[in-house]
């Protein structure tokens, strides 16, 4: 793209989320406080570059070439008929969708009692009035850090969101069951999906967010999600992308962690022209953990990016992460996880490793795996590889007659299956497997694999 | 005279891009036969079994192997475990979410297939598998396991057994199956490896020691020395090297 014509258009984008967001404030004052204090944000950060280190791999040209309008961005009828593919039966009973980040009632369903689990619409100020508590939340937890340079896409997810969602878990209530968050897109548009997830004291809930693409067009999801563990709490947060090609997934990701909660995360980047996972977990109370974990498969030009920050701010906390990507054709992943341990965080352990494996040439991978540690008393582990298949492990299945297609299909779900163990729901990880297949370059008898590796 | 089962001549192999490990080795076995190589390090047991076995670090420069009247020289590793070689490996891989059942299953359909014969579905398959865990004294959970995956040494080798047994080759060629086995193992494995042997196959048992010999009877002993086999006798040949050494008998 040319300089000046790049420059023209990140003016136009800049214009327009200015435009629409200062139309779209919500009436319930802490919300439109802060969405206010977005949109002035971002005119006056104007649009990022690849001069701010979170960015510094970034290509913005597909979101500017792919940014058109905001208007189209509007629920369009969709039969669940067309879900089935992305919905898992474990979830059927606890369902929540979104078209094109407007919340669809009609393809919803919810089992749990409304006493444990609240659901509320940020834009519906009347459901809002009858919670208690709702507008010291939105003030502490809401749009946190969108004053900084490197979270602009949150300043205009903040700015622009239509349909924001809490989800309030109430204390002491511990769900077996697991929620399904379905967030569909099928209009060529920027969308925003946004939740604030509130675990009380001692809950526990188990959700599983999937963002689909239903038409092979292109468009930019601008996803959100931020959440508060209180004392005692755990949250096992299972994200699926599972957009069309055209995809262009921008995600950011914000999880505060209080008394000895305990978070789980999991995220599986399956489709998507390009993907960008921005996670930060706060550790703020002691004796508090956090796992997060990812995979990403990406075959021809895609792109992934995963930017995480572990910030263990307090005494005696764990955390772990393990992020796998395999890649092939001219792929690339960047990878850059900084695990960061505050002067009087001592006793803290944490560890990350990213394994990658590349299956050709022309792929391409950045990884920055970073320790900062001013804590003296600390347990800290980081490790990064690159490599290929092993040629022993393929041999070795060989040498049982297996097909060296299917061997190479085997070991490359072998490779994943360490992250895809995490996730909770059976057929989510089925769904996950059959993905991985397709995904991958080499000619393999698809059908024949998964069936027999269950 | 009893069916041949594999003819090797004249054998030079080397490690690809690497130093000449084989140098001229000649063995003929026939079907209903237990042989034993036995050799001191370095002299050449392992490779022998990788290229039987098609590894593709090693390669063949001259010399010819005949397996049940097929060049095998020119066979794809898969396509030689299919037609009837097996080799268990002196150190099996750990595959991480490989199911050992499923794998075993898929092993065992690859050759039915490969044979033109009806893949085994899994309830078929399950009782097929179940009588073969009892002859190595292996408790069923152990099908529930990802293959090799925090297997002890022990249970590394029985599972290399289990899948011979499932597979039933023409040939067996077995590389240290006893390293690191303690005598209770080392049992199990001797007992399926006496339940697999009949007149219509045959067995080439590599190994340093001669602790196995005293549970699997070899027909014939060879003493592989720099590539070539110096000596070849009875299973009396196996006590001779366990008393006098390598060296001896080689020179």
């Amino acid at each position: 793209m040319q300089l000046e014509e790049k420059k023209k258009k990140e003016i136009e984008f800049l214009e327009k989320v200015f435009r629409a967001g200062s139309s779209t404030v919500s009436s319930i004052s802490p919300i439109a406080d802060k969405q206010k204090k977005a949109v002035e944000r971002i005119s006056e950060l104007g649009f990022p570059n690849r001069k701010i280190e979170d960015w510094k791999y970034y290509d913005f040209s597909p979101i500017l070439d792919n940014f058109l309008s905001l208007d189209t961005c509007k629920i369009t009828q969709i039969e669940k008929e067309s879900l089935k593919d992305f919905l898992f039966p474990e979830c059927e009973k606890n369902l929540l969708v979104t078209v094109n980040g407007h919340f669809s009632e009609k393809l919803s369903n919810f089992s749990f009692s409304k006493e444990d689990i609240s659901i509320l619409n940020f834009n519906d100020a009347e459901q809002l009035k009858n919670y208690q508590g709702v507008n010291e939340l939105v003030e502490k937890y809401f749009a946190e850090g969108i004053e900084d340079e490197s979270n602009f896409f949150k300043a205009c997810n903040t700015a622009l969101m239509s349909n924001a969602f809490l989800l309030k878990v109430k204390e002491g209530v511990q769900l077996e069951e697991t929620l399904q968050i379905l967030h569909i897109s099928n209009e060529h548009c920027f969308n925003q999906t946004r939740s604030l997830i509130h675990l009380g004291k001692n809950s526990k809930i188990n959700l599983i967010v999937t963002y689909v693409g239903l038409a092979e067009i292109p468009f930019v999801n601008n996803a959100v999600i931020e959440t508060v563990l209180e004392e005692g709490s755990e949250l096992v947060l299972d994200k699926i992308q599972d957009d069309t090609q055209k995809g262009i997934l921008l995600y950011d990701l914000k999880a505060k962690l209080l008394k000895n909660s305990r978070f789980e995360y999991s995220s599986l980047n399956l489709k998507a022209n390009s993907s960008r996972d921005k996670i930060s977990v706060d550790i703020d109370e002691e004796g508090a953990h956090a796992d997060i974990n990812g995979l990403y498969i990406l075959n021809g030009e895609r792109k992934a990016h995963n930017v995480i920050t572990v910030n263990h701010n307090v005494e005696n906390s764990t955390s772990s992460q393990l992020f796998k990507g395999i890649l092939s054709d001219r792929a690339r992943a960047e990878f850059n996880g900084a695990i960061n341990v505050a002067r009087d965080a001592n006793g803290t352990d944490a560890e990350q490793m990213n394994r990658h494996l590349v299956l050709s040439d022309e792929a391409h991978v950045d990884s920055r795996p970073q320790l900062n540690i001013l804590a003296d008393d600390v347990k800290c582990a980081h490790g990064s590889t690159i490599g290929d298949l092993e040629e022993d492990e393929i041999f070795y299945l060989l040498s049982r007659g297996i097909k060296k297609d299917d061997a190479l299909a085997m070991l490359t779900l072998s490779f994943c299956d360490e992250v895809i163990q995490k996730v909770k729901v059976e057929s989510a990880r089925q769904h996950i497997k059959n993905m991985a297949l397709e995904n991958l370059d080499t000619q393999m008898h698809k059908a024949n694999i998964v069936h027999n590796l269950r | 005279m009893s069916e041949q089962i594999i003819d090797i001549k004249e054998l030079k192999a080397d490690i690809v891009d690497g130093d000449q490990i084989l140098k001229g080795l000649n063995l003929k076995i026939n079907a209903g036969e237990i042989h034993a190589i036995m050799g001191p390090n370095g002299s050449g047991k392992s490779t022998l079994s990788k290229i039987l076995s098609g590894h593709p670090a090693y390669e063949i420069t001259d010399g010819a192997i005949d397996f049940q009247g097929k060049d095998l020289v020119d066979m794809e590793a898969d396509e030689r475990a299919n037609s009837g070689l097996f080799m268990a490996f002196q150190y099996p891989l750990e595959i991480a979410g490989v199911n050992n059942l499923e794998f075993l299953r898929m092993a065992y359909n690859s050759k039915q297939k490969y044979l033109g014969l009806e893949e085994a579905d899994p309830l078929d398959f399950d009782d097929l598998i179940e009588e073969k865990l009892s002859l190595l004294n292996m408790k069923s959970d152990f099908l529930d396991r990802n293959l090799n995956e925090g297997f002890s040494g022990g249970e590394k080798k029985k599972n290399e057994i289990l899948q011979m047994l499932v597979l039933n080759p023409k040939l067996v060629v077995l590389d240290e199956i006893d390293s690191g086995l303690d005598v209770d193992a080392l049992r199990a494995v001797a007992a399926g490896i006496n339940a697999y042997k009949s007149e219509g196959n045959a067995v080439l048992m590599i190994t340093h020691y001669q602790r196995l010999l005293d549970y699997v009877k070899p027909d014939f002993v060879h003493i592989l020395s720099g590539g070539k086999i110096v000596k070849s006798g009875d299973s009396s040949l196996a006590l001779e090297v366990e008393k006098e050494g390598y060296d001896l008998l080689a020179a």
